[in-house]
């Protein structure tokens, strides 16, 4: 056999940056651009690299004194340091320009009751479930037949939309077969894209940001994009090494530094993306590292930092279009007044906390906030809780028209067991977020055409 | 052009979890073909003891990464890990106990015969879950293993129809899993035992003539062989190699070792070099070897936070390989955990003129050589062999394979 039958790799020749960059090296200038952006609006001065790289004697740039108002964690100015002082003032967002919307998609994870969530005001509730719903007169009228669970009281003030009877055509009752449809996109469950419906979404808005996508909390494989346009972070402080201020961690900052100087000749080209992915590391944890602290009004839990940190990235200039937060505990199949009552709750703090903040950020009128969840909850309560269900209630917050939207779901038209059906498709409810709010066209994304819903995104 | 210490490197880092600190330095006066025959020699390794049957989800992955790290685990623990990615099965959706037999099933035929192996998986318990075989019947076909048995397993897309994968699917109906015991049964009245048409022939299938029907078929040898090279060489073969390796394999009755054999033995296996991202399963296990480090439980938080945690494939799909293993969140990850283990690694750290050798990097590269220069300039004494360390652990050449 001959070393010579195979397809060489597209490497350029050394030294050569004239031709077609390859999509990593796209990606990386896409990235210095937005970052450049961020910089730019923070008004800080020097890019936080560049200070570590030419103030190697000092510390890296630094001093940023909280992440979050769970105050998770605090790094304190360490006394030496030479570098300019972050100042508590935010970075102020790039100004606004169509088609630079957002999104912060909260997933529900366990399957949400969704006849808990958004209660149809029919009798028969009464008779199917006579232990586990809330008090009738706590409730939070919603339209003419519907009212919310008495817990949303602050994202009713502050306007919600909900789009019923959301689910898979042909239902499956497993939680990791429903979830793994959501993630593709997939409301029958018969591909296998290996990428995820919200990752290809990124894909279509990235611009070959690697931050385009975030999933926050961790992995998500609803975030797998085709184009490396997604990151995982669970934390803003994901390196904090960088941050330090002793003999130690300069030489690593020195070194790491060296190691992502573009301005050092190529002597190989096989090499460089990995080069390239210290630069933007670097780059990043720098950028993390100048972010503003969290606003202080948020209530402490993991959601509320998570939304707190999505709110700080979203607000960075970083680029970031989608963010991705899972929320867990749904799956409430005993003792779910307590449970549900509680998760309810929280997830009113939360997000009531958030769309303030965002208001706040000036970033309110470009970013939606959307919930999904595998599916809904069985209409008949089963010893304290439900079994898993079909048809769910979706919420949406932000830019939105209020109310309900989509197709009730009908109690009087059980089917045989027990579970009310879907009347629209995940599918439409994904074409509605892709087309409505992003101006995607939804071919580009969804696996399979699907009508989305007009007049839920005040577009 | 490459020396022999580089080329032994890169031979190890793709046919096993290492090179470990010494190996290269030891292999050395072999040169590299010599040292590919003898990874290609090296027995195939069994940890059933009994004892481990009924671990924790955590304890299952802290088990098999614990045994990724172990001196003698080779070329057949890497291939054992190319299955798991190849014939998915999920703890999300399987019980440990099931996983760990399943996993038993990979390790058994990884350098066997591929037609033994997609025999046993198709009714291994934790697939016939995964992937809903179990309960699956004549009067309601579930398509999801059907389906992938040819999309992802033997064929590709593109080389059967949406007829076929119906067919099939009733082929395959019949089986039960007993999930307290994993206990696999057939009820021949949950079958259908009509005559049907799968990939052009018609007769009354059932799972030994439809597993025997896909491995027949010519471009199942051509998949595999695919899929393989891609995970051994990093890229995929052009159609003249992947003719060549096809043919090899048919010949061989779909052995997976000649198959092997014919890919690493190719000129080419040694020359590319540096094509692909390591992973994150690659790379702990490298640098917690390194470190000396044992795997717990609480090593699995940042497998988790880099996004691959054995056992919890992202889908059926498996682990792509491709940029998202050094995007920025898994590069910042990779410094978080070396910085968990810092007194680790200051413990082990070798003198500062030893440090790249001493993690298996021959022939640094000219911004790597820089960025040693601006950490000495930074750093005296314990620090220097620490951050040198470090900074090799985090350098393109030790990332990259």
């Amino acid at each position: 056999m001959s070393t010579d039958d195979y397809t060489p790799r597209h490497v350029p020749p050394p030294g050569d940056r004239s031709t077609e960059p390859s999509p990593q090296e796209k990606s990386r200038r896409t990235f210095l651009k937005y970052a450049t952006a961020a910089l730019i609006a923070g008004g800080g001065g020097a890019l936080a690299y560049d200070r570590l790289r030419a103030d190697s004697g000092g510390a890296p740039a630094n001093s940023v004194t909280s992440t979050a108002a769970t105050g998770a964690t605090s790094t304190t100015a360490p006394s030496s340091t030479t570098s300019l002082p972050v100042t508590a003032t935010s970075i102020s967002p790039p100004p606004i320009v169509p088609g630079d919307r957002m999104m912060v998609v909260i997933e529900l994870s366990g399957g949400n009751d969704g006849l808990s969530t958004v209660i149809p005001n029919d009798p028969r509730l009464r008779d199917l479930r006579p232990t586990i719903m809330p008090d009738e007169s706590g409730r939070i009228e919603f339209g003419a037949d519907h009212s919310l669970h008495p817990a949303l009281s602050g994202v009713a003030t502050r306007g919600t939309a909900v789009v019923t009877g959301v689910g898979s055509p042909v239902p499956d009752y497993s939680h990791f077969e429903m979830e793994a449809r959501w993630s593709r996109g997939d409301m029958v469950g018969d591909t296998s894209s290996p990428t995820g419906m919200l990752g290809r979404l990124c894909d279509a808005l990235g611009d070959d940001n690697p931050f385009t996508g975030i999933a926050f909390g961790g992995h998500s494989a609803a975030m797998l994009s085709a184009g490396g346009v997604t990151s995982a972070l669970q934390t803003l402080k994901p390196a904090w090494i960088l941050q330090e201020n002793n003999d130690f961690a300069r030489a690593m900052q020195a070194g790491l530094s060296a190691m992502a100087d573009e301005s050092v000749p190529l002597d190989t080209t096989a090499l460089n993306e990995g080069r390239h992915a210290v630069h933007d590391a670097l780059e990043f944890a720098a950028l993390l590292d100048q972010l503003d602290a969290a606003a202080d009004t948020y209530p402490s839990g993991v959601l509320p930092y998570e939304l707190a940190s999505a709110a700080t990235l979203l607000s960075s200039g970083l680029g970031t279009r989608l963010i991705h937060i899972k929320m867990g505990g749904f799956d409430t199949h005993s003792r779910q007044r307590f449970y549900h009552d509680g998760l309810m709750a929280d997830l009113d703090a939360s997000v009531s906390a958030f769309l303030d903040d965002l208001a706040r950020l000036g970033i309110a009128d470009r970013t939606l906030v959307a919930t999904m969840s595998e599916f809904g909850r069985r209409p008949a309560e089963n010893q304290g809780g439900t079994d898993h269900g079909w048809a769910n209630s979706m919420m949406l917050w932000g830019p939105i028209n209020p109310g309900l939207h989509g197709e009730p779901i009908r109690l009087d038209r059980l089917e045989d067991d027990g579970n009310a059906r879907a009347m629209v498709t995940t599918d439409q409810y994904y074409a509605t977020l892709v087309e409505s709010w992003f101006g995607v066209a939804g071919s580009e994304v969804l696996l399979r055409p699907a009508q989305r819903l007009d007049g839920v995104v005040a577009a | 052009m490459a020396t022999d210490a580089e080329l032994i490197s890169h031979a190890l880092g793709r046919l096993t979890f290492g090179p470990r600190p010494g190996e290269v330095e030891s292999l050395a006066p072999l040169g590299p073909a010599e040292v590919i025959a003898r990874e290609l020699a090296e027995p195939e390794i069994y940890f059933e003891t009994g004892d481990d049957a009924d671990l924790s989800e955590g304890e299952l992955v802290a088990w098999w990464v614990s045994r990724m790290m172990l001196p003698e685990a080779r070329l057949h623990e890497r291939m054992t890990w190319f299955w798991h990615g190849h014939f998915t099965s999920s703890l999300d959706k399987c019980a440990p106990s099931l996983m760990w037999r399943q996993h038993h099933l990979l390790r058994r035929h990884a350098l066997g015969n591929f037609r033994d192996l997609c025999h046993e998986i198709t009714l291994d318990p934790a697939m016939l879950l995964y992937l809903d075989g179990a309960g699956s019947t004549d009067a309601n076909p579930n398509e999801n293993y059907a389906r992938e048995l040819m999309e992802l397993f033997t064929l590709g897309i593109n080389n059967y129809s949406e007829d076929d994968v119906r067919n099939t699917a009733a082929a395959l109906t019949g089986w039960e899993v007993d999930r307290s015991d994993g206990e696999v049964t057939f009820d021949s009245r949950d079958w259908d035992d009509t005559e049907r048409e799968v990939l052009g022939e018609t007769r009354v299938w059932d799972v030994e003539s439809i597993v025997d029907k896909v491995c027949d078929h010519p471009q199942c040898p051509r998949w595999i062989a695919t899929k393989v090279y891609r995970y051994l060489v990093g890229r995929d073969p052009n159609e003249r190699r992947i003719d060549t390796l096809a043919a090899t394999f048919a010949e061989a009755d779909l052995e997976i070792m000649p198959l092997v054999e014919a890919i690493v033995g190719h000129p080419d296996f040694l020359e590319q070099r540096n094509l692909e991202p390591i992973q994150p399963v690659e790379w702990l296990t490298r640098m917690q070897s390194i470190a000396g480090a044992e795997f717990d439980t609480g090593a699995m938080v940042w497998l988790e936070r880099m996004g691959q945690v054995p056992f919890f494939p992202p889908n059926v799909a498996g682990w792509p390989s491709d940029e998202r293993w050094r995007g920025p969140g898994v590069t910042l990850y990779r410094i978080g955990r070396m910085t968990s283990l810092r007194d680790r690694l200051a413990s082990v750290a070798p003198e500062p003129d030893a440090v790249f050798n001493h993690i298996g990097v021959y022939g640094l590269s000219a911004a790597t050589a820089l960025a040693v220069t601006a950490a000495r300039a930074e750093s005296i004494g314990e620090d220097l062999r620490l951050s040198l360390l470090w900074l090799a652990l985090s350098s393109p050449e030790f990332c990259t394979r």
